[in-house]
């Protein structure tokens, strides 16, 4: 009995280890060209969550 | 920066939407977002946005010489009037030759032979945005301007 939990338990081992989730941008650059200062420069970036778990934004940071 | 939401299901979509404030910025501004998420293979996301920013003045390209004219004279002509060396330099040819932009700094222009750079400050460069200075050119500076522009740039 042990010895098939253990190998039913060595099964979901690569389940548990590829259930994760993915970030996957469009694109992940993007050039405005010429700006004025006047200008209000805005973009919008798409992404996916192509894995298979819930993907969670933490945080957006700026440098 | 805004995330349209921070909880995606496998195969959801989402968007980052990012302002980039261009008030008091000039040149060449790239800004970099870090996306930190819990994907372990990309736990951080790198988005880069860039632009060239210029004020309302120089949005458009114009011809060397345009800086002598009426609408441009306020900065490029009258604040060197009765000038002459590190001054002069200062007022009329510091706001490109400074180091920073695309034409050659005091140390760059110094390699060059005088003769080279009486010329140009006369004459201007073909296809550059150097105008000729000389008031044969319509230029604002008289021969001992010049003179003293070049003694600035090649001490003897």
């Amino acid at each position: 009995m042990k010895r098939v939990v253990f190998i039913l338990f060595l099964l979901l081992v690569p389940v548990v280890a590829y259930a994760q989730p993915s970030i996957s941008f469009k694109t992940m650059e993007y050039d405005f060209g010429l700006m004025s200062q006047e200008d209000k420069a805005e973009h919008i970036f798409e992404f996916s969550n192509k894995g298979d778990r819930q993907l969670v934004i933490d945080k957006l940071t700026a440098s | 920066m805004m995330a349209s939401s921070d909880h995606l299901e496998p195969g959801e979509k989402g968007k980052i939407s990012i302002t980039v404030n261009l008030a008091g910025k000039r040149g060449n501004v790239t800004k970099r977002i870090r996306v930190h998420s819990n994907d372990p293979l990309k736990p951080i996301t790198i988005l880069t946005v860039k632009m060239l920013v210029k004020d309302r003045l120089h949005l458009n390209k114009y011809n060397a010489g345009e800086i002598f004219s009426k609408k441009c004279r306020t900065c490029h002509v009258e604040r060197g009037k009765g000038k002459s060396g590190f001054e002069l330099f200062r007022a009329d040819c510091g706001m490109c030759h400074n180091g920073r932009g695309t034409a050659p700094s005091i140390m760059e222009m110094r390699k060059k032979p005088a003769k080279f750079i009486t010329e140009a400050i006369r004459e201007g460069i073909d296809n550059t945005s150097m105008p000729g200075f000389s008031v044969k050119n319509n230029g604002p500076l008289n021969d001992q301007q010049i003179e003293s522009l070049l003694r600035l740039i090649k001490p003897r």
